[in-house]
């Protein structure tokens, strides 16, 4: 899961109002947490594109919960002189498109509901009472 | 051939042998290519060349993010099937997956993305695997969520295989009824063989330039 398909992510469990943004943590059961760099294209040109579609706040918390490897964004949006700097958006590319959480969970604010991150991919299949 | 969904649910037909199998095999890889560029057509995209951020409803195994990526577009995948989005990741087809069952809403908040494609998936929602399942109810929360995930002025161009007209005539007027305009596109209507169906979405109207005001550039009166 990379953080721009997690700024995107809700919980959709029926009945939950707010179930955004998705708190990112280790699994609870075994307590495994695993962060990788996977390769992605580089085009500043999409991160302009998508920028004022992010909710930076969540994006934020994000990267913070990923710790050393996602470090490196501004508190607020970046400026348009930031989005027309290089070494910034390459580090924006690598936070945004390259980081992958491999294995954790992510849990929704309002219902607690924990899904499952295995294998870089979030389970967001609900049980039968939840639709 | 008889189409896989007339067996069961898509998590016990394409478990993991059913998954790999589904990928190598060179025809559905064919089909796969060709009707994926086609439903990238038919998202009609402006054309500034531009790299888009795109949602794959079914992605499977990756067959079809594999030509978004090769379009040049950012993708996210979804599919129920756990072996086929391992393989995905495997075969790293450049998107980012998560796993979910469309029948139950998709995943996904307001305003995410600028388009949507799915091959051979929608037909599967009229599958009623469990005893909770009744396909009006999940084509509904299906599409409710699609519309409210995708950008306006977007289009979602879901190519499936409907088993009857009847069937075909449901998931448009689902889709209607959760406010998009569009209808089917049928590709060779008069072949059995190659006949295609396209449901092809818009998700309100396409953002418009608001023309200035008179005297609003500065020119003098
Ligand atoms: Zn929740």
């Amino acid at each position: 899961m990379k953080l721009l398909t997690h700024n995107m992510l809700q919980c959709h469990v029926k009945g939950v109002r707010n179930g955004y943004p998705l708190r990112i943590e280790a699994q609870q059961d075994g307590g495994r947490f695993e962060v990788e760099v996977r390769e992605a294209e580089f085009s500043a040109d999409f991160l302009r594109h998508i920028l004022p579609r992010l909710d930076w706040a969540a994006l934020l918390e994000a990267a913070k919960a990923l710790g050393e490897v996602a470090v490196g964004l501004p508190d607020a949006p970046p400026t348009d002189a930031m989005m027309h700097d290089d070494a910034f958006l390459q580090t924006f590319h690598r936070i945004l498109l390259e980081v992958t959480v491999v294995e954790g969970e992510l849990v929704c604010p309002e219902s607690e509901r924990r899904f499952a991150v295995k294998n870089a991919v979030p389970n967001m299949l609900l049980h039968e009472d939840e639709v | 051939m008889s189409r896989p969904e007339l067996y069961g649910p898509a998590t016990v037909v394409y478990n993991k042998e059913a998954a790999a199998k589904y990928t190598d095999a060179s025809r559905n890889v064919e089909i796969q290519a060709k009707l994926t560029a086609r439903a990238i057509e038919l998202l009609a995209l402006p054309k500034d060349g531009k790299r888009k951020f795109l949602l794959d409803v079914g992605c499977g195994s990756g067959l079809s993010g594999e030509h978004i990526t090769e379009a040049g577009h950012t993708w996210v995948g979804t599919d129920i099937s756990e072996d086929m989005l391992n393989i995905c990741e495997e075969r790293e087809s450049g998107g980012s997956v998560c796993r979910s069952d469309m029948g139950d809403g998709l995943p996904f908040r307001s305003n995410s993305f600028d388009g949507c494609v799915s091959i051979s998936a929608v037909q599967w929602l009229c599958n009623a695997d469990r005893s909770c399942d009744v396909p009006k109810l999940r084509l509904k929360r299906f599409f409710t969520s699609l519309y409210r995930c995708l950008v306006r002025g977007s289009r979602a161009v879901l190519q499936f295989y409907p088993h009857s007209p009847e069937q075909a005539e449901l998931i448009t007027t689902s889709a209607m009824k959760a406010g998009f305009s569009g209808g089917l596109v049928v590709d060779y209507p008069n072949s059995t063989k190659a006949k295609k169906y396209y449901l092809v979405l818009m998700a309100g109207a396409p953002c418009m330039e608001v023309p200035l005001g008179e005297g609003a550039a500065g020119e003098a009166m």
